[in-house]
């Protein structure tokens, strides 16, 4: 009987191994715990959850990274939502920045108008900010504009989000 | 014989061009792309109506009889002839088929018709009350609308033996009227008026029982105005067709129409504002419409919002039977939102001209119009939002969006439903027994564009 000759049949076996162990992998937990040394308990627990890294951006000067989840997920349209904000320090990831205050607003810029609601953000944890009642009220592009002040100074992490 | 049959070959297929270009994409069926087929089927089918967790009897079928009566009875006006059904004609859609409402006065803008309202999110043009109990009060007590005053109210109840039947069986006994002034409620921003003046000597405990009946009859006309439901219509059966491939059910719509709904989910952007099952965000948009500068300025929702956070009938209220609900916790009133009003469905549209707020165009041609060329259009202020874009419709475009909007008239709507309730179990006599002729009182705006429109012979309920 024919069959393939083990020298092709080994890189298609590792291809094929390295696919079914990143398949049984959480992959969305990959990018975090993989950066800086192995993480003490609380940062363990920090560094553990999983986090969504399509919604993860740097704010405009580099010093925040900004990750957020919307609950429900994918975002209604023209229905109330809430949203988890992460907070963390770009240089470490894993380290929180306590004293940032966080602002959001949301925009059509095609059709110059905002929001119709104010939300209501509360800090529920050192890197974790919990925002209440937005929405955004018709189909179409929108960009969620996440302001950090920190020190007096005022960064900004611009999500695009395509509700249909 | 060669050079014949190719002549009468090409005659022939000339022949068949040019049939395609006069009937090809109007031919016996419109196809849908993958894409316009998915927009459609998010506005069918139309669900139940949602809870208002606001009113605990919002659903029950003994307030709905009770609130079906009293929306027919003028007993609740200050002169005993003008009651919710004037203005919301069953005959005219549930509004009244003219520009402005008709009551004890003229109205500052067109009566929104009643179709499908257990709907919305937020109520009046403006958006200046956040459930239908709510809304039912305010032109009720408005001196130029019903006119009515909530003690009245209480003693009108107290008085007709049918009706203390029917309020406490929904919702308790009464509470003692006695010592209480024959007319009194609040009255904003008039000093010394003398219904003020009689509601604050009212002590405050026995204020708010007589708030907490006036706020019990506005739930009760909620229950009854949750079952004017529109659906059902031909649109939706089309929709079904195409959901299950069922050819029989497209054709429910003609050709003009199903071109027209290709429009509406396409290049006419409709969808952005009417959207959903109900043919509505619920929100607020500036449509641009031409000014008329004779008429005082209407600020919209901006000034709806600062009412209705000022309204202590609001869902956050003492009278709500849900105060924990957080529908205008997130409320603020923004810059932007001046000029703005809320989106109607379009159910039933068809049935209610005119349309817009200010009831601007007579027709839904009109309208249609109005959006193809952005004629007269006022100026883009600051804040505005820029959605409108002219649509340079053709003529046929017009008509087939036309077709498409008279599509979306449901089934019929019981008679039942649409008169007077004798609550004592006497078989009602017909609706034009309850009716007399009536002159109105004041001219009539004619429409925008200098038509005149024929006044309409107005009926008052008996």
């Amino acid at each position: 009987m024919t069959g393939v000759s083990p020298c092709r049949a080994m890189p298609l076996a590792v291809v094929l191994a390295a696919a079914c162990t990143l398949a049984a992998c959480d992959w969305r937990s990959i990018g975090v715990a993989a950066v800086g040394s192995t993480p003490s308990g609380r940062e363990a627990s920090i560094a553990s959850r999983p986090l969504y890294l399509a919604h993860q951006r740097l704010s405009s000067y580099g010093r925040f990274i900004v990750l957020y989840h919307p609950f429900p997920d994918p975002i209604p349209v023209n229905e109330s939502f809430d949203i988890e904000v992460v907070v963390r320090d770009a240089r470490d990831r894993l380290r929180a920045v306590p004293d940032v205050t966080l602002g959001i607003n949301a925009e059509m810029s095609s059709h110059s108008h905002g929001m119709n609601v104010k939300p209501i953000v509360t800090r529920t944890s050192p890197d974790t900010f919990k925002v209440e009642g937005m929405m955004l009220h018709m189909p179409g592009q929108w960009t969620l504009n996440v302001d950090l002040t920190h020190a007096g100074i005022t960064e900004r992490a611009v999500f695009d989000v395509v509700l249909q | 014989m060669r050079s014949t049959r190719i002549a009468f070959g090409l005659l022939c297929l000339s022949a068949a061009v040019a049939a395609w270009g006069a009937f090809g994409k109007r031919g016996l069926e419109v196809e849908f792309t993958p894409e316009e087929v998915r927009e459609i089927l998010h506005h069918s089918p139309l669900a139940p109506p949602p809870a208002d967790l606001t009113n605990r009897v919002a659903d029950n079928p003994a307030a709905a009889r009770f609130g079906q009566a009293l929306f027919f009875d003028g007993r609740l006006s200050a002169n005993g002839r003008v009651a919710c059904a004037t203005c919301h004609d069953p005959a005219w859609g549930w509004s009244n088929g003219q520009r402005r409402g008709e009551g004890l006065g003229i109205t500052a803008r067109h009566v929104p018709a009643l179709w499908n309202v257990a709907y919305n999110r937020w109520y009046f043009w403006d958006g200046r009350a956040d459930s239908l109990w709510s809304q039912a009060l305010q032109p009720i007590e408005a001196p130029n609308e019903i006119g009515g005053d909530r003690v009245a109210i209480a003693h009108t109840l107290a008085a007709d033996p049918t009706l203390r039947s029917a309020y406490e069986g929904v919702f308790g006994a009464l509470p003692d009227l006695s010592g209480l002034p024959a007319h009194a409620k609040p009255v904003r921003q008039v000093a010394g008026d003398p219904l003020q003046a009689a509601w604050e000597a009212i002590p405050g405990w026995r204020r708010i029982l007589v708030n907490r009946v006036f706020s019990d009859v506005g739930k009760a006309i909620e229950a009854y105005e949750r079952r004017i439901v529109s659906h059902h219509s031909p649109f939706d059966t089309f929709a079904e067709g195409l959901r299950t491939g069922d050819r029989a059910k497209r054709r429910v719509l003609s050709i003009s129409a199903q071109l027209g709904l290709k429009l509406f989910v396409g290049r006419g952007n409709c969808i952005l504002c009417h959207s959903g099952p109900n043919f509505s965000d619920g929100e607020f948009h500036n449509l641009r419409l031409p000014q008329d500068t004779s008429l005082p300025l209407d600020t919209g929702r901006y000034e709806g919002v600062r009412e209705l956070l000022q309204d202590e009938f609001n869902s956050i209220g003492t009278y709500s039977d849900h105060p924990a609900e957080k529908r205008i916790k997130y409320l603020v009133a923004r810059a932007d939102s001046w000029g703005q009003f809320k989106t109607p469905t379009l159910r039933n549209v068809a049935q209610t001209p005119p349309y817009t707020h200010d009831g601007t165009f007579a027709s839904l041609e009109e309208v249609v119009r109005f959006y193809s060329t952005l004629k007269d259009a006022a100026p883009m202020g600051h804040h505005d939002e820029s959605i409108l874009k002219p649509l340079h419709l053709s003529e046929q475009e017009i008509a087939d969006l036309v077709a498409f909007l008279s599509s979306l008239s449901g089934e019929p709507f019981p008679f039942e439903l649409q008169r007077p309730l004798n609550l004592a179990g006497r078989s009602a006599g017909p609706w034009e027994a309850f009716l007399v002729p009536h002159q109105p009182k004041f001219p009539l705006p004619a429409t925008r564009g200098g038509r005149s429109r024929e006044l309409r012979e107005t009926v008052r309920l008996r």
